[in-house]
């Protein structure tokens, strides 16, 4: 029987500031060959194990990127992490984005502050395996300007894909749209027919996106969100991440609406 | 079919004492409760059930996972997978089904090693129930008091008399190989049946066909809810734990110990920036009578409940698992 609550130890390779809070860690894992969507679980070995997103694309076989926002305990020590040091990872769990089953169509992501770390892992993995893939708009939105995270690859998408940027509230330097992002539904005019919306975020934004979405028509199967709750094991045994009988952690975090849609708290 | 004297039982736990550690019902301060036996410890066989689930065997209030330490800037970790060979004497039907229970959480997906470990390890000698409790409904769920799987060894109370079934080679094995078995007779089996039959018509019977969650009626059950979180932690099906590490800061060793969880406490569903997808008592009281009588069978096939009672008997606030069942049963 194979220990699955044994991490593999791993050294960061290097680390790059996203915004003031949030951190990529690029980890020594070659060849997970992950879905985009799936997390893993990352172990500082005597603070505790937390689910984070993997936000790199598979196509990337030489790391894995983890963005991670610090928000408390376990994510301010990964903040005071250093290049050389090592953690533990586990994973990757869940499932991912349907990545199969939506080649060849229009793709709109919808993201929101940390939220853009899964999507970014598909993204990217669009960006290299572009042929496989229709039309892509990316709607994106953070509390301000400085709180956007993967800013580095703006450029990349701007000149691939359809890009759009909201902030909460205005910062000095900041010129572009100011609002909620599911606002910037209004910006684009998907067909409907040939899209699937791809959306993560914080749940009460995922909550006002499918709202925006279902008034564009949008059918349930073709929203696909992305959950978060919280997490103990992630591979189905600690019962705390459950949505009615589904758990997030094994049979999400990724779910279509029309498989969610039906049970109390998924909104909180 | 086999049967042993009364007498006999506790010389043959002392013989299986030489072989494997034996788990087996004692009395501490007037309660019962399931202990490795050591010397001077006084088996019961005067008891309808222990206090605390038999689940502490297997899935512990708390155990370490693993350890690790770090020198020079090397983790090492190390599981601990226990392999002792047990014998749980004494263990009742229903709460020989709520391990059924465990196990198909334990074996879904992912296997849950340390679980397993000690399910694999353990031999089941279970002692049907042949006078029904207060506040038990095993009946209900078929859970009891009767049992015809998942242990090794089935004993029937039939006066001087245990009569004993064997359900796996290995409970044959240990009768075989044992001479404190006999022979039953025909009239042996006869007596256990009427005693079978005698403490189903002691407890409630309901069609559960019928039944459905009444939320309003659980709403109103869980207003009077006390956050103790008692009923999570005596219940032989509950399963949810929490994983916390410990770390010398001098030494940099450590381990991670989980922890039995209830989802009756707030912060089971909190996350950063203090949302909370299940807010409120009622909204939790709600999922908990909800996971154990329609998430666990939708997911797994069975109630998460097997009817000991453990919960009605132990909660202060007088709610009841049993009425909320009859409630539930549309007439
Ligand atoms: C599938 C999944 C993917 C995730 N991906 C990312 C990611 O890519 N980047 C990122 O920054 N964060 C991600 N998170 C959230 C991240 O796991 C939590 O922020 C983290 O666990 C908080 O740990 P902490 O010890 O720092 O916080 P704590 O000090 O434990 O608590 C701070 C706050 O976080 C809450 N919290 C604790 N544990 C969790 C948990 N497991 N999930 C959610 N909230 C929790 C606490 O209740 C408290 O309100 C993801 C969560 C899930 C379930
Ligand atoms: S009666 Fe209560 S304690 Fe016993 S199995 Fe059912 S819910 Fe758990
Ligand atoms: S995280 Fe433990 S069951 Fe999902």
């Amino acid at each position: 029987m194979s220990n699955q609550y044994i991490p593999q130890t791993v050294e960061i390779l290097g680390i790059l500031e996203e915004s003031r809070d949030v951190k990529t860690l690029r980890l020594d894992v070659r060849n997970l060959r992950h879905e985009p969507g799936q997390f893993m679980e990352l172990s500082v070995f005597g603070y505790g194990e937390i689910p984070v997103s993997i936000s790199s694309s598979p196509t990337l076989e030489d790391y894995i990127d983890l963005s991670v926002k610090n928000v408390g305990s376990v994510t301010s020590v990964v903040h005071e992490a250093e290049p050389g040091d090592t953690v533990g990872v586990r994973g990757p769990y869940g499932r991912g984005f349907p990545v199969r089953e939506v080649g060849g169509r229009d793709l709109l992501f919808i993201g929101g502050g940390i939220g853009l770390a899964p999507l970014r892992s598909f993204i990217d993995y669009i960006r290299d395996e572009r042929d496989g893939f229709g039309d892509v708009s990316i709607l994106y939105g953070a509390r301000t300007a400085d709180d956007m995270v993967f800013r580095q690859e703006f450029d990349d998408w701007r000149s691939m894909f359809d890009l759009h940027l909201i902030a909460d509230v205005e910062s000095e330097g900041w010129y572009g749209r100011v609002g909620f992002v599911n606002e910037l539904l209004a910006d684009v005019s998907p067909d409907i027919k040939n899209t699937y919306a791809v959306v993560c975020g914080p749940s009460i934004m995922m909550k006002s996106v499918v709202k925006g979405l279902k008034d564009m028509q949008f059918p349930d199967e073709q929203i696909i969100l992305s959950f978060e709750r919280r997490m103990k094991c992630g591979i189905g045994k600690c019962g705390h991440c459950n949505i009615g009988d589904r758990y997030v952690c094994v049979d999400g975090p990724v779910f279509s609406y029309d498989k969610v849609r039906g049970y109390r708290e998924i909104w909180g | 079919m086999k049967k042993i004297r009364e007498d006999d039982v506790i010389k043959l736990l002392n013989e299986l004492r030489k072989k494997y550690e034996v788990i087996a019902p004692v009395k501490l301060d007037g309660r019962v409760y399931f202990k490795t036996l050591g010397e001077g410890d006084v088996l019961t066989l005067d008891y309808v059930n222990s206090v605390v689930s038999p689940k502490d065997f297997f899935l512990p209030q708390k155990e370490r996972i693993l350890e690790f330490s770090e020198s020079g800037g090397e983790v090492t970790v190390e599981d601990e997978l226990s392999s002792k060979k047990r014998v749980f004497f004494g263990i009742r039907p229903c709460d020989v089904n709520a391990l059924l229970i465990l196990d198909s959480v334990a074996r879904e997906g992912f296997e849950d090693p340390y679980y397993l470990g000690r399910r694999d390890n353990t031999l089941l000698i279970s002692l049907e129930c042949v006078e029904p409790g207060d506040d038990c409904f095993c009946s209900v769920f078929n859970t009891g008091p009767s049992l015809d799987e998942g242990a090794d060894l089935v004993f029937t109370d039939i006066g001087d008399f245990y009569l004993v079934k064997s359900l796996t080679d290995e409970g044959e094995r240990l009768v075989s190989g044992s001479e404190f078995f006999r022979k039953a007779t025909g009239g042996d089996e006869e007596t256990a049946g009427k005693k079978r039959k005698e403490c189903v018509k002691g407890m409630e019977s309901l069609d559960l066909r019928n039944f459905s969650v009444d939320e309003e009626v659980v709403k109103e059950k869980a207003k009077r809810c006390l956050y103790c979180y008692s009923c999570t932690f005596i219940c032989p099906t509950c399963y949810c734990f929490d994983v916390v590490d410990r770390m010398d800061l001098y030494s940099r060793n450590g381990e991670r110990m989980r922890f039995w969880d209830s989802c009756m406490n707030p912060s089971f569903t909190e996350m950063a920036g203090n949302f909370n997808p299940r807010d409120g008592m009622v909204g939790r009281f709600m999922n908990r009578i909800n996971h154990k009588l329609r998430y666990m069978r939708d997911r797994y096939g069975v109630y998460g409940c097997v009817g000991c009672g453990r919960c009605i008997r132990n909660c202060p606030a007088g709610i009841s698992m049993l009425e909320i069942l009859r409630e539930g049963v549309r007439k």
